[in-house]
């Protein structure tokens, strides 16, 4: 994952985010399916490495993630809806 | 509750011009067949459901509405202008 440009990297993001949507569906009728659990475990950890990379290189995707310094960059950051393809 | 995270659920890379795709789009986003309105119902739905998974269930779904809802709000700027840039060549 080390050295992806931001596309690539926002969509490990993105694909790691609909699997962890997706197989939560599922898992809220099936609270015991192990092989769901499972899927959705290694969904989270790719997502939790992807976005902790992106957050390093490139920005907060989360206002939680604004580091504290003595600049807001949260707003200032592009925007996904300008065309950023964020 | 709701949270916004700064992307895109599904990335937007327009390569063919369609004005036709971004109504079609447009058309089908709001009123009651829209997704906003269905997830206002699953909301609303679950406060009947006797199964507690199924309310579950409602309620994930709802979220997941409302996040395509705003997802496809965002995006259609995207499509029209990325449309319109290209058909009138600015």
């Amino acid at each position: 994952m080390d050295n992806m440009s931001r596309e690539k990297l926002l969509l490990v993001i993105q694909k790691a985010n609909f699997a962890m949507y997706d197989v939560k569906l599922y898992l809220d009728t099936h609270p015991n399916c192990q092989e769901a659990l499972d899927y959705y475990r290694n969904a989270k950890k790719i997502k939790k490495k992807a976005w902790k990379e992106y957050t390093e290189t490139f920005g907060p995707l989360s206002a939680e993630d604004v580091v504290d310094q003595d600049y807001w960059n949260w707003a200032s950051n592009p925007w996904p809806w300008e065309g950023g393809k964020c | 509750m709701y949270s916004y995270d700064r992307f895109l659920q599904y990335p937007v890379n327009i390569k063919t011009r369609n004005p036709m795709m971004a109504q079609v789009i447009i058309s089908q986003y709001g009123g009651a067949d829209g997704e906003i309105g269905a997830s206002l119902r699953y909301m609303s739905q679950k406060y009947a459901m006797k199964n507690k998974k199924v309310a579950g269930l409602l309620n994930d779904i709802a979220t997941e509405e409302v996040a395509i809802a705003l997802y496809h709000l965002h995006a259609i700027p995207l499509f029209i202008g990325d449309c319109v840039y290209k058909v009138f060549n600015f």
